[in-house]
């Protein structure tokens, strides 16, 4: 028969008390796992021992019974050796951390037998707030006699954690021999197929190496091992906590292991799923106060400028050149800061506008097409040359406007950056990646930047990397171009080497 | 005197100059829109072209503020750079900027664009 603490550990996990009585004189307790001891407001190693009947816990007081009753109940059972429902009414509680006692809890009490005879009593107490059953009948309802593996079997199968018992053939032979129906719904593995089965026939890779190490540890240091893990099973991926207890017979010999899994896949999917969620929020924290940042920093150089100019002005006499030259510089001043405004106006509209689902079917070598087109005098003028091979079928759900702005950003900015030593080539394909499925290549053998220097700038807002005063710009093209794609919810990347030019990859949401 | 300004915003040069001259300083002021090629005079220049000051801004592209400030204290195990007194002069507001050259040992102040008669008195008085 199974040892007391096989029986006292399958226990542990249920939300119900369990309390397991020796069915000796006074009838002390042997196990109660830690609801039984939340439940009576004891800790456990206070309760082991103790008398059910006559020790400091008031168990018959708990049930709303008298002591001969609950004595009467016991030696039912032991006679009878068949199982006990009953209804009870708790009386209120105070001091531990169950609701008050509402109306009918349950009771029920399960013989245990060994070789004829009733070894243990289980006491099981139903709370009424908890999800029951209502017992057959009122009171002394009865259940059919079951031998202890069997009444074990119909309680194991009743808790909703994963219990499964192994023997032991070799070293490395390990045997399913009783598996709950927990374990079926879990796993998806059918009950009847994984007893008498090998414990490598059932866990897959890389589980089972962890697993059977797991099992030795339990083995050869004599004590209980836990652990989580994530397995993929019939019934998709789990991650469970496992805990295995080795039980030993009287003489101290190794007999078989006994394992319970508490399933918390769901738990650790809504925790990779906040993650996700923070990360996110993190970033969008991240790029605003960048954004805050660089709008203050930016509007800042031409305000500085205009301020200073403006207190010379009153001593420079208005009809030299020089009062001119500040006139001019004024101007330029005033007018950059308005360019800045609308730049932030337009960011921000585009923001503004990331979660409304305004969303079309483009065809992209369409949008390409036409920013093409639009730039052809650009190209012609510095004979550059740009291939389209992008399928009819590539469809992306997106704003068509911020499609064409990316592409026609991309496109300039090719122009913009070109190396005055070769002709202009750019190349728009598309290539597959395992991972993200359909992407855009866009690339040119253009300037170049410096990769490694420049990558976390490259999609920043007013940053430039060429320092040649005769290309026109202020570093707003990419920082537009990644504000639409991610807008459309796609994500784009660059490489990029010095003098050999500049690949872009974008990843679009080809499904709306 | 002399005094190099490194800025790559021309019209903040052309303040930054007028202010030099209307506020007391009798230099020869020499300017650079890059910090490559104020570190390329550094380099190669006779001892007298080196100038007693340099106004330097941060935010540039290419070599920034920082980054010059690097290649100098490279370079001025080869050159008698130590007579040159680096004033950053930026438009930034950003603390940490402020921070980090005030700790940085060849910086000697940190003035706010645009320059004002006020700080120019200092660095005259203090130096």
């Amino acid at each position: 028969m199974l040892q007391i603490n096989e029986i006292g550990a399958v226990f542990a996990y249920a939300s119900s008390p369990y309390l397991i009585i020796s069915a000796g004189a006074a009838y002390p307790i042997v196990a109660a796992n830690p609801a039984a001891c939340n439940w009576s407001n004891a800790e456990a190693e206070k309760l082991i021992h103790q008398s059910i009947l006559s020790g400091p816990t008031k168990f018959a007081n708990l049930l709303g019974v008298s002591d001969t009753k609950l004595t009467q109940l016991f030696d039912q059972v032991l006679s009878t050796q068949q199982a006990i429902t009953m209804e009870v009414e708790l009386p209120p509680l105070s001091g531990n951390a169950m609701p008050d006692n509402k109306p009918a809890s349950v009771v029920e009490i399960f013989p245990l037998i060994d070789k004829g005879k009733v070894a243990y009593l289980v006491l099981k107490v139903l709370l009424a707030d908890t999800t029951m059953p209502k017992p057959v009948a009122a009171e002394n309802a009865s259940i059919p006699p079951l031998e202890t593996q069997q009444s074990l079997g119909v309680i194991f199968d009743s808790l909703a954690n994963v219990i499964f018992v192994i023997e032991v053939e070799t070293n490395d032979l390990f045997k399913f021999s009783f598996v709950n129906r927990a374990f079926e719904v879990t796993t998806g593995f059918p009950v009847n197929k994984v007893i008498g089965s090998y414990v490598h026939e059932i866990i897959p890779e890389p589980s089972l190496t962890m697993v059977l190490e797991k099992y030795r540890e339990a083995i050869t240091r004599r004590k209980q091992v836990s652990w989580q893990e994530v397995s993929e099973y019939p019934a998709g991926q789990k991650t469970g906590e496992v805990l295995v207890e080795p039980v030993f017979d009287a003489q101290g010999n190794y007999l078989r292991l006994v394992g319970m899994v508490h399933d918390i896949t769901e738990r650790k999917e809504a925790e990779a799923k906040q993650l996700r969620l923070t990360q996110d929020l993190y970033q969008h924290n991240r790029d605003l106060q960048q954004f805050t940042y660089i709008v203050s920093h930016n509007l800042r150089a031409p305000l500085a400028n205009t301020l200073g100019l403006v207190r010379h002005l009153p001593n420079i006499s208005p009809a030299t050149d020089l009062y001119q030259q500040y006139v001019s510089h004024l101007i330029t001043s005033v007018e950059k800061l308005d360019t800045i405004l609308k730049d932030v106006n337009l960011i921000l509209s585009i923001r503004d506008r990331q979660n409304i689902g305004h969303t079309e079917s483009v065809v992209l070598v369409e949008i390409c097409q036409q920013a093409k087109q639009d730039l052809a005098a650009e190209l012609t003028a510095c004979g550059g040359q740009l291939t389209i091979a992008i399928e009819p079928d590539f469809i992306v759900h997106g704003s068509r406007a911020y499609l064409y702005s990316i592409f026609h950003n991309l496109i300039s900015n090719a122009i913009k950056y070109r190396s005055l030593d070769r002709v202009l080539e750019i190349n728009i394909t598309t290539l597959n990646s395992a991972q993200e499925g359909k992407l855009i290549q866009f690339s040119d053998n253009g300037l170049g930047f410096d990769v490694h220097k420049y990558e976390k700038e490259v999609f920043k807002l007013y940053k430039r990397f060429h320092h040649n005063s005769t290309i026109e710009g202020r570093g707003i093209g990419l920082f537009l171009v990644k504000t639409h794609v991610e807008a459309i919810g796609g994500n784009i990347k660059v490489k990029s080497e010095l003098n050999v030019g500049t690949t872009f990859t974008i990843h679009f949401k080809t499904r709306a | 005197m002399k005094i190099f300004i490194i800025d790559d915003d021309e019209i903040s040069i052309f303040l930054t100059e007028r202010s030099l001259q209307l506020g007391g300083f009798e230099a020869e002021i020499i300017t650079f829109l890059s910090a490559e090629a104020a570190l390329e005079i550094l380099q190669h220049a006779p001892e007298e072209e080196l100038p007693d000051f340099i106004f330097l801004d941060l935010n540039m592209p290419e070599v920034d503020g920082w980054e010059f400030l690097e290649a100098f204290q490279q370079l001025s195990g080869e050159r008698p750079l130590d007579k040159c007194l680096i004033y950053i002069l930026t438009s930034s507001l950003n603390i940490s900027d402020i921070n980090k050259a005030n700790e940085h040992e060849l910086v000697k102040g940190f003035i706010h664009k645009p320059i004002s008669f006020e700080d120019m008195e200092a660095i005259l008085n203090l130096n």
